[in-house]
């Protein structure tokens, strides 16, 4: 199983890209730096992030602000936040296919998660890292099953969502994991390691179509 | 206050020179649309994306059983979401106009995300287009509640018209689950089980926006005794920020008028918005056709499907 | 010249090393011998000078971040005090142009400007937490050099690697090709903006059309593509 994406199909922004996996799909927005809108929100030394997830049916709720803060902690730590002083960055979300039970979120968070590195990376939005995510579930007979579909998620003991920096294409450090239900501490071990290993196999692919999209910005040269 | 976008004057003289030979920017002549798209994403019923040249809407259908509203027992319940996200662009602010309801920001954004949503709302809900009666399921008890979530993802002028494709087009595609009634039971067929059945729409209301330009310059012609304004159907961004007015008219390809609006702007003579809707209806009969066409083609590819399946498990047999 | 994303590591062999836009230290990288992109992109490493190199990505985006002595356009659309408020890109931060950052221009001679005026000019200081300031004066001759106010014509927006392009190479085949057909006067800003004037509507909008559509072409099919579009407009 692997993903879709297109990159930078939006003109109006700076940045975007739709991401899509196990029937999971969402489209990001990336714009900035913009001058600030509201003052209140202007942060004297580095940037402020104004992220928006809007869900594909109905309006935003208290599911949509919790995957805002899960994402922003994300970025907080990927996006040369110090560069933009003063400045705003938009990052917009929205969800176009679930994928998963309204009462899960790990994957729309995990396409999330990927779907914004790969718009801000057409926006050209300073990066101090590349990141990745992927998901799992640990099922009844202890088994680990990466990026798991709705069925699989129901039926699971527990379900996790990893994020890890890549350096020179190898991941490198944990930014993010969030897990929910019963685990011990030595499976979680494992679960973290099999999610290095899952985004290490990603890494050909994302390299590609980031290259296929550079080299089509400069189709005229 | 949210920003505007940065349009020059060399521009805006450019724009209303041009449009005085008859040109556009894009090579479009004034009364030409943009090319019109309508994709239907092929995973599930109800969820379409329409594009406009580079305006892109997306529009999902989703239906649930709730309780319906007390002074209509015998009424289901029909909502449209239109909440305009930065997404299309930054020019529009994260919950400035609501859906329908100016809270927050004062902003002229957010008053036109209000304009635009309370647009849809009179031309496809108050315009009957969905029966809600034949949404009830026990008077009083159950209904069907039909929401429409609009995903506006591009902007490059005249939301109005494409999301009003979008939504009809959406809801024409839609299929809700089947259901029988026992007494106050309601027995709910998953799509695997039984053929989910379409909504009952009554009409295709399709709503064409006319924009309008003082030849003489920006200054108001108050009198109202010239009547030389240059007409522009479907505007792109620079063409709608720049214009004098607006007028939006919903027609079905009945030749009935859903709704119009105007609201302020330019003085138009009456004839010529008479001429207006003797156009609008000529282009409202071309996307209802291509709206059919468009579902024609679709259901021709999903019963293939389906007999493939039904032949396999026949085959199985 | 090779592809990179952020967090790949540039070794640097020479210890002098200049950097340039996106490219930064890597962290952790204390004797700072080890570069990392901020973006996706191309590593060039040009000689800066006899003794230092310089490292930078090539990407291609659409919004500009003021970089001193670049060349931009901007929309005027306020004043106060001595300054001028100029937009680069529509809901970026505003930039500001003094009255008299003009060729001869003084306490009574003061340049003539209104909202709306589209302005030619070159980015004068960047510093960080002020600011950013253009002028219109020549740096090396202290005279006009072409900077100023753009009257009549049309702008319109290209990405700005692009925009880039056409401005360092002015023999581009897209040139070449153009003035074979017209007559033009052109202004490239950095900032994705261009500017071109020709003698009639029609021409303009087809010149328009070629130069933002050909970011979509490759060098191959733009003879023919430029061939029809000043077709279509020339029929209707």
């Amino acid at each position: 199983m692997s993903f879709q994406t297109e990159i930078g199909l939006l003109d109006q922004v700076d940045g975007s890209s739709t991401f899509e996996f196990a029937t999971t799909k969402v489209i990001t927005s990336v714009a900035g730096p913009l001058e600030i809108t509201r003052m209140k929100n202007e942060k004297p030394t580095e940037a402020f992030l104004d992220i928006s997830i809007k869900p594909a049916t109905d309006v935003s709720s208290t599911r949509e602000s919790f995957l805002v803060t899960k994402l922003a902690k994300v970025l907080q730590k990927t996006i040369d936040m110090d560069k933009y002083a003063r400045r705003e960055i938009q990052i917009m979300v929205q969800l176009l296919s679930p994928g998963e039970s309204e009462e899960y979120t790990v994957k729309e968070l995990t396409a999330i998660v990927n779907s914004v590195y790969l718009s801000l990376l057409n926006g050209g939005i300073s990066l101090r890292t590349s990141f990745w995510a992927t998901c799992c579930v640990i099922d009844g007979n202890g088994e680990i099953l990466m990026r798991p579909t709705n069925k699989q998620l129901r039926q699971s003991v527990s379900h996790h969502i990893a994020v890890f920096s890549i350096k020179d294409g190898k991941s490198d450090a944990l930014i993010f994991s969030d897990s929910k239900g019963s685990f011990s501490e030595n499976e979680l071990l494992k679960v973290l390691d099999r999610c290095c290993d899952d985004i290490d196999s990603f890494n050909s692919k994302v390299k590609k179509v980031v290259l296929d999209r550079v080299k089509r910005d400069y189709i005229w040269s | 206050m949210g920003l505007d976008y940065d349009i020059s004057t060399n521009e805006q003289n450019f724009v209303l020179e041009a449009l005085k030979q008859d040109v556009r920017l894009d090579g479009r002549k004034l009364n030409e649309m943009r090319e019109v798209n309508i994709k239907i994403l092929p995973s599930e019923y109800g969820h379409v994306e329409v594009s406009l040249g580079r305006t892109r809407v997306g529009c999902k259908v989703s239906s649930e059983i709730v309780k319906p509203y007390e002074d209509r027992p015998f009424e289901g319940i029909f909502m449209i979401n239109s909440e305009i996200s930065p997404m299309c662009s930054p020019f529009f602010e994260v919950g400035a106009g609501g859906s329908g309801y100016g809270v927050g920001s004062n902003s002229s954004q957010a008053n036109e995300e209000v304009l635009i949503s309370r647009m849809i709302e009179k031309a496809v809900r108050r315009s009957n287009a969905l029966d809600v009666e034949s949404l009830c399921i026990v008077a009083g008890k159950k209904c069907w509640a039909i929401r429409a979530d609009l995903q506006f993802l591009n902007y490059d002028g005249n939301f109005v018209d494409a999301s009003c494709i979008a939504v009809m087009s959406a809801l024409l595609h839609f299929r809700k689950p089947d259901i029988e009634v026992a007494g106050e039971d309601v027995v709910v067929y998953d799509t695997n089980q039984r053929e989910p059945v379409p909504l009952s729409i009554l009409h295709i209301p399709i709503s064409i926006t006319f924009n309008y330009f003082n030849p003489n310059g920006s200054e108001e012609n108050i009198k109202g005794d010239l009547n030389n304004e240059l007409i522009l159907v479907d505007a792109d961004l620079l063409e709608e920020r720049l214009s004098l007015g607006s007028m939006t008219i919903t027609l079905n390809k009945n030749q009935e008028i859903c709704q119009m609006m105007k609201s302020g702007g330019l003085n138009i003579d009456a004839s010529l918005i008479m001429n207006c809707c003797s156009y609008a209806s000529k282009l409202v009969d071309e996307l209802t056709e291509k709206i059919h066409n468009v579902l024609k083609q679709d259901a021709a590819v999903r019963t293939n499907k389906t007999e493939e399946k039904e032949l396999r498990v026949f085959n199985e047999r | 010249m090779s592809f990179v994303l952020p967090g790949n590591q540039i070794q640097v062999k020479s210890a002098n090393v200049v950097l340039g836009p996106n490219v930064d230290i890597a962290p952790g990288s204390i004797n700072e011998t080890v570069l990392t992109p901020t973006t996706a992109g191309m590593l060039k490493v040009k000689k800066a000078n006899p003794q230092s190199s310089l490292y930078y990505v090539e990407s291609n985006t659409k919004r500009y971040v003021p970089q001193i002595n670049d060349f931009v356009i901007g929309v005027l659309f306020g004043a106060f005090g001595e300054y001028f408020r100029i937009s680069l890109n529509s809901f970026s931060p505003p930039v500001l142009l003094n009255q008299y950052s003009f060729p001869n221009a003084s306490k009574k001679n003061r340049p003539r400007l209104s909202n709306g005026d589209l302005v030619y000019a070159r980015v004068s200081a960047v510093e960080r937490n002020v600011d950013v300031e253009l002028s219109c004066i020549d740096a090396t001759t202290g005279k006009e050099g072409g900077f100023g106010v753009l009257s009549d014509g049309l702008v319109f927006d290209v990405k700005l690697a692009f925009a880039r392009y056409l401005l360092f190479n002015s023999d581009a085949e897209i040139f070449t090709q153009l003035v074979k057909r017209c007559k033009f006067e052109i202004a490239i800003g950095v900032n994705g903006r261009i500017w071109i004037k020709t003698d009639d509507i029609k021409t303009t909008i087809a010149c328009v059309n070629v130069i933002r559509n050909s970011q979509n072409w490759t060098k191959e099919e733009l003879p023919a593509k430029i061939e029809d579009t000043f077709k279509v407009l020339k029929t209707n």
